[in-house]
């Protein structure tokens, strides 16, 4: 099942290699491709047994005698998952009508990045999750370049791949250390080693400074926004939607699950990253003129918080923290296919003194812009609320100081966001712009299709709480294998 | 290509500022403002906020407290 996962985006990039001149059949396979992997996600969860604390749907290719190929899913890794699924055949909808030159590049590398991100979350081998971490990076690297818009495409495309890259070496470090220690890679053997704290807390360091520029925290985040900024829609979406989360991922599966002592140590040092990460980011956004960078910034402050829950030593924190990557998942890529999407192929600027008063002739876009803006200060009702509030509550019992200081981020995250709408939408239309049309079709459907699980979600979070309890408790406390349901 | 064009009459000075921000950190010079501003946010607050998060972190236990017993510390 797990190999299908991975099978069918290289075998849909495979199909689009033979067509060369009919560009709707090739959106078309690639959507179809997307859409067979979303189907195929959705019935591994349906089929998931969230009782088992195990990894499910273990594929195992020792046979190979290749490496230690090892792929499986637990609840953790099951949403991430989903996620990427999901997010996929939206980033290629979003880009729809707008490729038109090297579209079969543009959608193979979509396919490929696909596959590559699903690998990351169901590697069950840290060096495979080291390998595909990284593997993201070229491809999205060639996106940017050759996709992106701007004068400074290249520049932000180096400094994402450089920053990424080279954070990532003591993570390697790091890992071969491990290996020499243990004389395996495998995620079920390294859990059941017990490191020493001296030995935990430099393993600790190599993984939280690669963790720390993907997430990215202070001071590593200066490529994001420039990725973000110059990139393509389908880019943007993407990294702020599942490229992000990889290093949540890394977070939960690396540094909490095998080096928790460490990760006990060093937790006020985490606290202060992210409170500065938050505080320092959220007056940043406040002063952006640019529309996609503004949204860039935001999301260095959400972040922040979901590494505060992951680091809260609580399973409502830690829970939280995945709900929040999950609604960041929904409401990013919602924001950046308003603003760098709907308003750019409109205008062709990002910068927000050149659009004002667009409630005028866009009304529907400004009613699902309102909605998303909302979302991602983090009203009631939708996933966002839930996961920064079930965060800040887990942090509060480790340090109600943190947890008050992070919730400076709720009140900040209103400013800026309401802010940019406020300034998008409302005042007398802009004398340089002609009258704009309102979102068609497919904007529409695309926005819909994130709004929903939005706000079922956060309404009926119990769909992935339910699942998330096992594994989240089996990181903080010994938890046997199976459990079975009392009915 | 796709899309709307010549929707939007750019202001040149619109521009000039938008560009003259973006590029606003190949102005940046070690100035005494700078420098303080630097030492302020790059040292003195993280540092008072670290020592104040040291301090706070597992001091005190909320869960599960009945009346009349103290905050501090973690329960068995």
């Amino acid at each position: 099942m797990i190999t299908l996962l991975l099978l069918i985006p290289i075998i849909g990039s495979m199909f689009l290699l033979l067509i060369n001149e009919d560009e709707l059949k090739m959106k078309q396979i690639a959507l179809t491709t997307s859409l067979i992997n979303l189907f195929i996600s959705l019935f591994i969860w349906y089929q998931f047994d969230s009782n088992i604390t195990q990894y499910q749907f273990v594929s195992d290719f020792s046979y190979l005698n290749l490496y230690h190929l090892n792929f499986g899913v637990d609840s953790i890794s099951i949403y991430f998952v989903l996620l990427t699924t999901f997010v996929t055949p939206i980033a290629l909808l979003s880009n729809y009508t707008t490729i038109t030159n090297n579209l079969k590049f543009f959608l193979i590398s979509f396919l490929i990045l696909e596959s590559l991100q699903i690998c990351a979350f169901v590697s069950l081998d840290l060096l495979l999750f080291y390998i595909f971490f990284e593997s993201v990076l070229p491809v999205l690297f060639i996106i940017i370049v050759i996709f992106g818009h701007g004068k400074d495409k290249f520049r932000s495309a180096l400094l994402f791949f450089l920053y990424t890259l080279a954070g990532s070496l003591p993570m390697l470090l790091s890992i071969l250390t491990i290996y020499s220690y243990i004389g395996s890679t495998d995620f079920q053997l390294i859990s059941l080693y017990d490191i020493s704290l001296d030995y935990q807390k430099v393993l600790w360091l190599g993984f939280f400074v690669a963790l720390a520029v993907k997430t990215p925290l202070y001071p590593f985040i200066i490529w994001l926004p420039k990725a973000h900024a110059d990139s393509v829609l389908a880019g943007s979406i993407i990294l702020a939607a599942t490229i992000l989360k990889l290093a949540t991922y890394g977070f939960l599966r690396v540094l909490i699950n095998f080096l928790p002592d460490a990760t006990h140590y060093f937790s006020p040092l985490v606290q202060t990253i992210c409170i500065i990460s938050i505080i320092y980011s959220s007056f940043s956004t406040i002063v952006q003129q640019d529309t996609k960078r503004l949204i860039a910034y935001s999301s260095i402050a959400h972040m922040a918080v979901v590494v505060l829950g992951l680091f809260s030593n609580t399973i409502q924190g830690i829970e939280g923290a995945i709900l929040l990557s999950i609604a960041h998942g929904f409401v990013s890529p919602a924001l950046f296919i308003c603003v760098g999407g709907i308003l750019y192929d409109r205008t062709h600027t990002r910068i927000i003194q050149n659009m004002r008063g667009l409630v005028v002739y866009m009304p529907v876009f400004t009613v699902l812009f309102c909605i998303f803006t909302l979302a991602n200060t983090g009203i009631p009702l939708s996933l966002n609320w839930l996961g920064e509030i079930m965060s800040l509550m887990g942090i509060w019992n480790e340090s109600p100081l943190t947890a008050v200081l992070g919730a400076s981020g709720i009140v900040l995250s209103a400013v800026y966001s309401l802010f940019l709408y406020n300034r998008l939408s409302y005042g007398s239309y802009h004398p340089s712009l002609q009258p704009l049309k309102d979102i068609d079709r497919r904007e529409f459907f695309l926005l819909l299709s994130l709004l929903i699980p939005t706000f079922l979600l956060g309404i009926f979070p119990n769909v992935i709480l339910d699942t998330l309890h096992m594994s989240v408790a089996s990181l903080l406390y010994e938890v046997p294998s199976y459990v079975p349901t009392i009915l | 290509m796709a899309g709307h064009h010549g929707s939007l009459k750019t202001d040149p000075a619109v521009e000039n500022f938008n560009l003259w921000r973006e590029q606003h950190y190949l102005r940046f010079r070690w100035i005494p403002a700078n420098v303080k501003a630097a030492i302020l946010g790059m040292v003195v607050f993280p540092t008072v906020l670290y020592t104040a998060v040291n301090y706070t972190t597992s001091r005190w236990s909320w869960n599960a407290k009945l009346k009349g017993q103290p905050l501090a510390g973690k329960p068995e």
